[in-house]
């Protein structure tokens, strides 16, 4: 039984298991648990249980104990979708996750949170099939698609969170096995269904490709014919910020850089 | 030790291979007319094949679909679905407008959205159910409300005569459950997920079903319906459920008297071997439910109450612990 959250994307703060039955390192496993959303404050309740059977983790924060309890109480090898997108820290705390975390096929994370930390992993870690990195707004040109197509050769499903649509086109260059792409629809709340009919009307007259709209994203199947379509090049939807701009031109010059060497 | 190629295994395994463990767009794509004469013989004598198309690339689905004449015949599990791919169902129906082609066909799974096909088209698609041999049918549907006469849709379903397994979401339609009185089903394994279904629908249920083994329904309990249940249950008596061994209740709503409108229905489930109640509203008085389960259910075993806590203060929170950490 846990404390019931008001919200979804509320993390664990209590637990109980009743009847406990405990092992001999006293912990108590369960393996009827999936999902779970940890962050500091669940540090506690983490303590007298290992969770065997857990897919889909959500981690808030990460402090050095933290990261050790997960490893401890949670099978990391059995994840397949990670959410690190609302981590504060540093890149080097997530780094050290991953690596435990390596059947993973979904990963939700900032794009300023991947470094070249990652980068030895990520290579190897190729079963990553669909990164969704829509946290927060970002560039996405060709040298962040660059960096993406190189961290996650295998990548079948991209999920980014841009204004700026007018370089969607090289996908077909650097992530030949894209499936499918989904971007956010430049509107943040419908106040009607006509205008949300409108909205599609007006897409549908747009563009040629196929679509499937939800209340914060369009998601489009993906081949040659939809990733040429003439809608990429009138795409700007939003504008990002110009200090979001600046953020994301040093990280990504010092990736590039830190991504040249490796390769030298 | 050399390493074995895939090429040096017997006709025989490969054939074993194609038939029960990959996918029939991944042989079509790797194998067929690709590689050489003794594979492509050995995909035309593969006599069943199953195709996942769930979230699969756009090229390998219109390469395979133009191809499916080829393998029509053969073709026993199939999985379709607009998760993702926008568009493949109105383009699957556009080639293949009637289930019925597939004869061989025995386990679908079908992921719709209305909204994006033409609605005649998907009606049409849902009734051409009826004309297969399928045993299993997982079937999700998005907007079914924009279907014309969307209840008969599903009460052909349950009609089907071969199905034992059928899993039906929707996004919280509001179905009327009655349409299924005098109608008759071999269903075995029942899920219903995100269809508004009143503790006393599953009068119709187990009527129309009685055949079940396994039942996984959302179920509301609501005060307004209390009354009108107590009329419609005296009207018609309860089917008894005798093969029934597992059933799963994911229960909303406030009603404090959702133990005592179960008990009927436990009353007739004598073989229920495994419940699982999920409570999503308030938890009445757990005593009751373990009188309920004592009285009612002679022979279940295994016994599982999820609940949430949203309507619990942190100090009957522990008296509910206490008590559930009873032998019972």
């Amino acid at each position: 039984m846990n404390r019931y959250r008001y919200r979804s994307n509320e993390p664990v703060a209590q637990w109980w298991i009743a009847p406990q039955r405990k092992l001999n390192n006293n912990l108590s496993v369960t393996n009827r648990i999936l999902r779970l959303h940890l962050c500091i404050e669940s540090l506690f309740f983490l303590q007298n249980h290992y969770f065997d059977n857990v897919t889909h983790l959500v981690v808030g924060e990460l402090n050095g104990n933290f990261f050790e309890s997960i490893i401890k109480h949670v099978n990391c090898l059995r994840i397949k979708y990670l959410d690190v997108s609302s981590m504060k820290e540093e890149n080097s705390k997530i780094s050290s996750l991953l690596p435990y975390t390596r059947n993973i096929t979904y990963l939700r994370i900032n794009l300023n949170q991947l470094s070249h930390q990652q980068f030895a992993y990520l290579k190897e870690c190729s079963g990553i099939k669909c990164l969704d990195i829509s946290a927060s707004q970002h560039r996405f040109d060709r040298n962040n698609i660059f960096v993406i197509a190189n961290m996650f050769p295998n990548l079948e499903h991209l999920i980014i969170n841009t204004g700026d649509l007018r370089d969607v086109p090289i996908l077909q260059t650097y992530l030949p096995r894209l499936r499918s792409l989904t971007f956010p629809p430049g509107i943040s709340i419908f106040s009607d269904g006509y205008e949300e009919k409108l909205f599609d009307h007006n897409l549908r007259e747009k563009s040629q490709f196929l679509f499937q709209r939800e209340t914060n994203s369009i998601t489009v199947w993906i081949d040659q014919a939809a990733l040429q379509d003439s809608y990429w090049r009138k795409g700007k939807t939003t504008t990002s910020s110009s200090s979001e701009r600046a953020t994301n031109r040093s990280w990504l010059t010092k990736t590039i850089e830190k991504l040249s060497s490796l390769f030298k | 030790m050399s390493v074995s190629k895939l090429e040096s295994l017997p006709n025989e395994i490969l054939v074993d291979i194609f038939e029960k463990y990959l996918n029939g767009v991944d042989i079509i794509k790797a194998f067929d007319f690709q590689l050489n004469r003794r594979f492509d013989a050995l995909v035309a004598q593969c006599e069943r094949l199953r195709f996942d198309f769930v979230r699969c690339h756009k090229d390998d689905f219109h390469f395979c679909i133009g191809l499916f004449p080829a393998y029509i015949d053969k073709i026993e599990e199939l999985a379709l679905s607009e998760q993702n791919t926008p568009g493949q169902i109105h383009a699957f129906l556009s080639f293949y407008p009637s289930f019925a082609t597939f004869k061989r066909l025995r386990k679908l799974y079908f992921h719709v959205n209305v909204e994006a096909v033409q609605p005649a088209l998907a009606y049409n698609a849902l009734r051409s159910l009826s004309n297969t041999a399928l045993d299993t049918l997982s079937i999700k549907i998005i907007k079914i409300q924009d279907l014309y006469r969307s209840d008969n849709a599903i009460v052909e379903i349950f009609s089907m005569k071969t199905l034992k397994k059928l899993t039906i979401a929707c996004d919280g339609y509001k179905m009327n459950w009655n349409v299924l009185n005098g109608g008759s089903s071999n269903i075995e394994y029942l899920t219903i997920r995100n269809i508004s279904c009143q503790s006393q629908d599953l009068t119709y249920i187990f009527r129309c079903a009685s055949g079940l083994k396994y039942l996984d329904i959302d179920l509301s309990f609501d005060t307004l319906f209390r009354n009108y249940q107590s009329e419609s249950s005296s009207k018609h008596p309860l089917t008894r459920m005798s093969m029934l061994h597992t059933a799963i209740f994911n229960i909303y709503g406030n009603d404090q008297t959702t133990h005592s409108q179960l008990e009927p229905y436990f009353q007739c489930m004598p073989s229920l071997h495994r419940l699982e109640i999920k409570l999503y509203g308030r938890l009445s008085d757990f005593s009751v439910w373990e009188t309920l389960l004592q009285t009612s259910l002679p022979s279940l075993a295994y016994f599982t109450l999820e609940m949430t806590t949203v309507y619990l203060t942190d100090s009957n929170m522990s008296s509910i612990l206490e008590s559930i950490q009873s032998p019972f």
